[in-house]
């Protein structure tokens, strides 16, 4: 897999990385067995903090996403694939409703926008939901 | 390895102090040296190319360049010397014997040119008392030596041979001007109190030259002690 | 066993006439790429000198691997000369002596390290593509900065002290003198300790930052965790609304522009949501911040 140059933006760089391995799954363009560069390779290809990179690959082993074998690499779970086939699901509904919501003639960034808002109410609907839970 | 380090800092310079006094050696071989007064010639020379070489080939081991190439808040290389993993006695030490090596040095070669290159020099002194003058010079040229050095630990190479010439200079004129014993006037000692004139080694004098090449090393490694560069 | 390879605590030292230093505590951890951030004037070379055993703290402690840099021996530098042995420094003006070539420069630094690596230096010279007959002043900023690195890593230092590593060079060396540094990272766990001004490259190389402002740290920590703790909240009111005038903890600063309210927070983000929420008619949208942000704001209008 070739990692894209992560931005110099807020967002944390390990974060972007995990999000590039993570959309790679999702697409299919990495498989169950597939064998990702190792730390240092990728820390000089992208001119990234080698610690980064290794933050990046244990988040994505705890996330049940890669296996690290030790001296050998990092490697593409089996159990990742049927994440991928959920996720593919996912997007097929979201692929459906976009298509229902093409008569409002939003823009992109105004879709965007009014899914994190919801995202983020649905949030905070839920830890709301959680403390109440909490006191009751 | 500092060695080495003032070794290349240092070997134009050196080879200049060498070459300068070639071309006087030359330059005196070309007009003859015949008359009676020979040896005030040999004499006076000394004196000046001590002053030269002293003011020349000296210096502490920490700041080398000219302040024009280190401009406000930074040192040229100063910083980068001074981050390496030795002791700044080791620097001073090591620079300001290196110095004293080339002076000694070029003094010999002065020394060795006029035995060798004229009969009237040979006719006057003896090879052991041409030998003992060259150590009496030398002698003497290390107290002045350390005045250069004591400088370098504050100026670099440009002001610190003008700054050695004027002290040189100054020290010259009190030594005519300030009554002290004959004996212990190191300028003296080169010229009428020196082997070639008066046949004898101008031991007090070598002691006081010696007394303050001490002191003021002492006092120059102080200050590269103390200093915050 | 310290895990802190720099730590400092409540330095203070006046130089050159004024405060360069007032109270800096530094904590650099083993294996970090640290990034040290300033304004010029900050107090980051002073802070260095300082590391290196060069200049006389007049308080507070400071220690280098475990051992103290500020104390001890009556000669400045003498105490921790067994520090300098196991740092690559790269100095701000890469100045070198312009009397040797590179091939002297090696020849005289060699000695002067036990732990001298010939195969990295036959790498870097290969690599950097030195001229090793060129005198030094014959040689552009970009290889000079270059040899810098190169004495630098191959004296098998455990620290690397850079000022400005990639001051004055072109996009093409400044690439290669990043990507050597994170190599390095990887490949011998170097902690390395480097200031300078291009935020961008920081962001990118940096896995902890502090920055110093007026000789004193504003800000450190982990890059990561300041990002997750550094937000920008946009508040959108329905109808223009009175700002409160006190905020909860941890909201560095706020703008208010008509109906729109926007807030930098450094921590305690969660309820500082909760609060602009709880104002009439609020929406509230949650940004993450760039390191460029964060930094401007420790060190303006001081």
């Amino acid at each position: 897999m070739i990692f894209r140059l992560p931005q110099s933006s807020g967002v944390p760089l390990y974060l972007q990385l995990i999000e590039q391995v993570k959309h790679a799954v999702e697409t299919g363009a990495l498989r169950e067995g597939d064998q990702l560069p190792t730390i240092r390779k990728i820390a000089n290809d992208l001119v990234v903090n080698p610690n980064t990179v290794a933050r990046a690959y244990r988040e994505l082993e705890y996330e049940g996403i890669l296996e690290l074998r030790h001296g050998t690499g990092a490697f593409i779970k089996e159990s990742a694939g049927g994440r991928a086939r959920v996720l593919r699901n996912a997007h097929a509904l979201v692929r459906g409703a976009i298509e229902r919501l093409a008569a409002l003639e939003l823009t992109d960034d105004e879709l965007r926008r009014v899914l994190e808002s919801e995202l983020a109410q649905a949030r905070a609907g839920r830890d709301g939901e959680k403390v109440a839970g909490g006191t009751a | 390895m500092f060695w080495y380090k003032g070794w290349l800092e240092t070997r134009f310079r050196f080879c200049f102090a060498l070459g300068f006094t070639v071309f006087f050696l030359g330059s005196a071989y070309a007009y003859g040296l015949k008359t009676t007064a020979a040896l005030h010639v040999v004499i006076g020379t000394a004196t000046v190319l001590v002053a030269m070489f002293c003011g020349q080939l000296a210096g502490a081991g920490i700041a080398t360049q000219p302040a024009v190439q280190a401009t406000a808040g930074l040192h040229g290389s100063t910083l980068f010397t001074l981050s390496l993993p030795v002791s700044r006695l080791h620097l001073l030490a090591v620079r300001a014997s290196l110095g004293w090596l080339q002076v000694a040095g070029g003094i010999a070669l002065y020394c060795g040119g006029m035995w060798v290159l004229f009969p009237i020099v040979r006719d006057t002194a003896s090879g052991a008392e041409m030998l003992e003058y060259a150590g009496v010079l030398i002698g003497c040229a290390s107290g002045l030596l350390f005045i250069s050095v004591l400088l370098a630990t504050f100026l670099d190479d440009l002001w610190r041979m003008y700054g050695t010439m004027m002290a040189f200079g100054a020290l010259w004129w009190a030594s005519k001007r300030v009554a002290m014993p004959d004996s212990v006037n190191v300028f003296r000692a080169m010229g009428e109190g020196s082997p070639l004139v008066a046949h004898s080694i101008p031991w007090a004098a070598l002691g006081v030259s010696a007394g303050l090449a001490a002191v003021l090393f002492l006092v120059s490694l102080k200050i590269v002690q103390q200093r915050e560069y | 066993m310290n895990d802190l390879i720099i730590e400092t605590t409540g330095l203070t030292k006046a130089y050159k006439g004024h405060a360069a230093l007032r109270g800096l505590d530094l904590r650099v951890p083993r294996g970090s790429i640290f990034g040290f951030l300033g304004r010029n004037g900050a107090g980051k070379t002073t802070t260095i000198k300082t590391l290196m055993g060069l200049l006389r703290a007049d308080s507070g402690t400071a220690r280098v691997f475990g051992i103290p840099v500020t104390e001890g021996s009556a000669s400045l530098g003498d105490s921790c000369i067994e520090v300098r042995r196991r740092i690559g420094f790269v100095t701000e003006d890469k100045e070198l002596y312009p009397y040797m070539t590179v091939r002297q420069i090696l020849r005289f630094l060699r000695p002067l390290f036990p732990k001298w690596r010939d195969e990295l230096e036959r790498r870097y010279l290969e690599m950097f593509e030195l001229p090793l007959d060129r005198k030094i002043p014959n040689l552009s900023k970009g290889m000079r900065s270059k040899l810098m690195l190169l004495l630098a890593i191959s004296r098998g230092a455990e620290l690397l002290i850079l000022d400005e590593p990639t001051d004055g060079l072109d996009p093409a060396a400044t690439e290669d003198v990043l990507r050597e540094l994170v190599d390095i990272a990887a490949s011998e766990g170097t902690t390395m300790f480097f200031s300078s001004h291009q935020l961008a490259e920081v962001e990118l190389i940096a896995d902890h930052i502090g920055i110093i402002d007026q000789g004193r740290m504003v800000a450190s920590g982990s890059l990561d965790e300041m990002k997750a703790q550094y937000q920008r909240l946009q508040v959108v009111f329905e109808e223009t609304v009175q700002a409160p005038a006190r905020w909860v903890d941890g909201v560095e600063n706020v703008r208010q522009m008509g109906r729109v309210i926007s807030i930098l927070a450094s921590r305690n983000v969660d309820a500082i949501v909760e609060q602009a929420r709880s104002l009439p008619g609020a929406t509230v949208e949650r940004f993450p911040v760039t390191l460029k942000e964060i930094f401007m704001e420790h060190v303006r209008g001081n």
